[in-house]
């Protein structure tokens, strides 16, 4: 069938239907990464079990850095390939530095699993106090997304998918961007489309 | 918005001390923190340039060493100095021992050090 073809070739993130990413803004793209074998420690033991990481492991890609780098600077600004690669060491040291400090007052609070709270406290301590407010923030917008994601999948074996979500929401920036690809099969595609995945992205 | 590859970030989390187990959003949290001070260590190298326009390993360097906050950089990116400047820095050393009352023999290498 052409309608699922056609959402593949979109290949926007909120089309997997993996995706947790609902909201427009930065809740959206590397979605992906987000599945339960990443996040759920209890299937990584392996990691810590004396196999040395490849180099590669050990420093964020170096492509994803150079564009928030570029970011960071005006229009017009260049970035020399040597200091590309000393920021990329820099991160790396960064999470360890962070997560060092988070996992001692985790310790301390005689817990075992590092939370957003022993973050936010590390950033504080270190220096960072001025990222808290900000990743309160996002941590919020991500707690709300688990949550409505969490009441996805009970609607989900429901039928009564189309009934919970009004009707504005078609007009929302989601199905805007479907709309923008192709004028002529677009309707067909958000009906097909909705069948399977709607409610995952209409919701919040 | 770019964002970081949480997976990633998770795997260089766990090689911390005392990092067993970490909960989701800690590593979320960690990924946009590490966004956040991309953009922040940057910025601030950029200052550095002076309006040179382009980025260099040394305007990171002077950030790195010249800021409190980033202190813990200081042994993962160190100052780059010339050849030149590292044989006046050992010369510098030897004449240190000389003044410490050792014998002649050093000043004669000591002149070596400073015709190179």
């Amino acid at each position: 069938m052409e309608k699922p073809e056609l959402v593949d070739d979109i290949g926007h993130p909120f089309l997997s239907d993996q995706t947790y990413m609902v909201q427009a803004d930065d809740m959206d793209d590397d979605g992906e990464q987000l599945t339960a074998e990443n996040t759920d420690d209890s299937n990584h033991d392996g990691d810590k079990m004396g196999i040395p990481l490849r180099e590669q492991d050990r420093f964020l890609p170096i492509a994803n850095v150079a564009k928030i780098m570029k970011r960071a600077i005006p229009e017009t600004g260049k970035i020399a390939k040597d200091a590309r690669e000393c920021v990329q060491e820099c991160v790396s040291e960064f999470i360890s530095f962070i997560t060092s400090e988070a996992s001692e007052r985790c310790h301390m609070e005689k817990r075992k699993t590092i939370n957003g709270e022993d973050i936010l406290f590390a950033m504080s301590t270190l220096g960072f106090d001025n990222y808290v407010e900000p990743l309160k923030l996002y941590l919020q917008k991500y707690r709300e997304a688990a949550k409505t994601d969490k009441n996805l999948h009970t609607i989900h074996s429901n039928d009564i998918v189309f009934e919970e979500i009004p009707d504005d929401n078609y007009n929302s920036s989601m199905t805007g961007n479907i709309l923008a690809t192709d004028a002529g099969t677009t309707e067909t595609v958000i009906f097909t489309y909705q069948q399977d995945n709607v409610h995952q992205f209409q919701i919040g | 918005m770019t964002h970081l590859p949480q997976s990633r970030v998770r795997t260089i989390m766990k090689t911390a001390d005392g990092a067993d187990n970490i909960g989701k959003e800690a590593v979320f949290l960690s990924t946009r923190a590490t966004e956040m001070f991309i953009k922040l260590l940057v910025k601030e190298g950029y200052r550095n340039t002076n309006s040179a326009k382009k980025l260099n390993y040394n305007n990171l360097v002077n950030v790195i060493h010249n800021k409190s906050r980033y202190e813990f950089l200081e042994i993962v990116i160190p100052k780059k100095i010339t050849v030149r400047q590292y044989k006046e820095l050992m010369a510098k050393k030897e004449n240190r021992q000389q003044d410490k009352g050792s014998s002649d023999e050093h000043s004669n290498s000591d002149n070596d050090e400073n015709n190179s």
